[in-house]
């Protein structure tokens, strides 16, 4: 059976207080389940502080990350932080970790920007030492590029045995680790170039996303049933000339109207048209979690109306 | 207050500009060199000499209000090195939050006197645990007089300016406090009505408790008392009584 469909939004900015408290209401208010955040330096605020904050002005509203980058915190202190949030929201946190991948970023803070084999094997230690720490038991941990000794992290986190684990990626290793360890897969471009470009954009159409949920189904084996698969749609739309838009759109992806439509980062149509559409990918690719963009938000209550929980 | 070596100060600055932004400019920044060995052991993250952790603390400080400050910044210490970055989002405070910086050591706290608004006068924790005899005989009113003689030095004319906090450790409402200010005498060194003065005890009637931190506010400047949550209700008269006066 088909999992129900749910929304996300991935928000990154606020000029006050008060316009985050009003804008995460509404989000809860139009029906969406999570609020996530990015993780980057640009002109985005700081994902952990804004998620507790916007669980402190909701009720029911699941906050998330999407997606942490493990190279920005030591995976001990994202686990405490992490905790911390998921307790003091009773429970909402949805704890998105990636490997990292923003050359910009990495830059700008002076860390090394390691080759994608070091950063997802560190990330692979890290998410040990995150289990590891979520799980409030003392353990220890001897890895390449992480050392723990006796150590119970505190406090544990309010869902048990933790807070749903979040991971997304693009390329094959990735996507495997995710199959075999998160609750939830994010099926994303493969962002190997450092920064979002035409080759991501690509990596996004339907015969390389129907490629990336093989890779996941293969390494999931029997957990597949418990996953829940997301996507972030980058290009997300509701209008009534769906040609006219795809038209315009074709070029960024270099391929033809027909096929930028069918991406796996676009969502094009009326409104009847996209929840025909995702209805579709669900079929296709077990697609139930929808994630759009702060400027969606408006103009895709109504698909959310239609289709959350259903 | 925030372990500087656990987290990169590029990281905190966004962190720190998002909690005063979503709270309205309610922050105040507290960090400190790093010093419970137990957490550095445990975690894996190297616990370097004290001079090495006071020297990445200041600067983490000025990598903190560069990127607080507008446009963008660039900054290449030996311990952190940030390329033209313009921090975002920038806190509601201008230009920066209060920076809390404590300590019990004379580095850290030349430090904090200089780049500061509010100047903890804490234990000196060289030993790396809190409940050593070195960190009790460090708060006796003596070794409180040198701490705030480093500060009133190193701020200089800036001093005047200087909010001086201490964390107010252990609260005890009695008529009666002859027994526990023996045993208090006993592990700060000195004898029991100096032990009363120390500035991380609390112990008496409301009333001389109020006259406790009149004093301390007279010998040191003392003015703002952070007590833990535990004695939240025990001090609430001594607040009613004394904030803002």
């Amino acid at each position: 059976m088909a999992r129900p469909f749910r929304f996300g939004v991935q928000v990154s900015q606020a000029g006050s207080a008060a316009q985050w408290r009003d804008k995460v209401r509404r989000i809860e208010d139009l029906g969406y389940s999570t609020l996530f955040m990015p993780d980057h330096f640009g002109q985005e605020l700081a994902p952990m502080p804004a998620i507790a904050m916007a669980a402190a002005h909701t009720t029911t509203l699941r906050i998330g990350s999407l997606v942490f980058d493990n190279d920005y915190k030591h995976p001990a202190i994202l686990a405490k932080e992490a905790a911390t949030v998921d307790l003091l929201s009773d429970g909402r946190l949805e704890l998105g970790i990636g490997a990292g991948w923003m050359r910009a970023d990495y830059d700008a803070l002076g860390l090394p920007y390691d080759p994608p084999a070091v950063r997802v094997d560190r990330f692979e230690e890290a998410l040990q030492v995150v289990k590891g720490c979520l799980s409030g038991e003392e353990f220890s941990f001897h890895g390449e590029h992480y050392r723990i000794t006796r150590y119970a992290s505190w406090p544990l986190p309010k869902q048990r045995p933790r807070p749903p684990l979040l991971i997304g990626g693009g390329g094959r290793r990735v996507l495997t680790i995710a199959a075999r360890e998160a609750d939830i897969v994010g099926v994303n471009p493969n962002l190997r170039a450092g920064e979002i470009n035409a080759e991501a954009a690509k990596d996004s159409l339907r015969e390389q996303t129907d490629r990336k949920i093989e890779w996941v189904r293969e390494a999931a084996g029997p957990r597949w049933d418990d996953l829940e698969i997301q996507m972030r749609f980058f290009v997300a739309k509701i209008t009534d000339d769906r040609a006219g838009f795809a038209a315009a759109m074709a070029p960024m992806f270099g391929v033809s109207p027909e096929e930028a439509l069918e991406s796996g980062a676009a969502l094009v149509g009326s409104v009847g048209e996209v929840v025909d559409q995702l209805h579709r990918r669900r079929e296709r690719w077990g697609l139930s979690y929808v994630v759009v963009g702060d400027e969606n938000v408006d103009e895709f209550a109504p698909v959310v109306a239609r289709l959350a929980g259903a | 207050m925030l372990g500087n070596d656990y987290k990169h100060p590029v990281v905190l600055a966004r962190e720190a500009g998002t909690l005063d932004l979503l709270s309205g400019g309610r922050l105040e920044l507290g960090i400190g060199a790093g010093w419970m060995t137990a957490d550095y052991e445990k975690s894996g993250i190297p616990l370097d000499p004290p001079g090495v952790r006071v020297a990445r603390l200041a600067e983490s400080i000025a990598v903190l209000k560069g990127l607080f400050g507008d446009g963008p910044f660039t900054f290449h210490g030996e311990h952190y090195r940030v390329t033209d970055l313009d921090g975002r989002p920038k806190p509601v405070q201008r230009p920066h939050p209060p920076f809390v910086v404590g300590g019990g050591g004379r580095r850290v706290l030349t430090l904090a006197a200089r780049e500061a608004q509010i100047v903890g006068i804490n234990a000196n924790l060289r030993s790396g645990d809190a409940a050593s005899a070195d960190a009790a005989r460090s708060l006796a009113p003596g070794a409180i007089d040198e701490k705030v003689g480093w500060v009133r030095e190193a701020a200089g004319e800036r001093f005047g300016d200087l909010e001086l906090q201490t964390l107010v450790g252990f609260v005890h409402v009695t008529d009666d406090p002859g027994a526990i200010l023996e045993t208090m005498a006993g592990a700060f060194g000195v004898g029991p009505a100096q032990a009363r003065l120390a500035p991380v005890t609390l112990v008496g009637s409301h009333t001389e408790m109020a006259e406790l931190l009149e004093e301390r506010r007279r010998r040191w400047s003392i003015s703002y008392h952070v007590v833990p949550a535990e004695a939240l209700d025990a001090f609430a008269p001594v607040v009613a009584r004394l904030a803002g006066r």
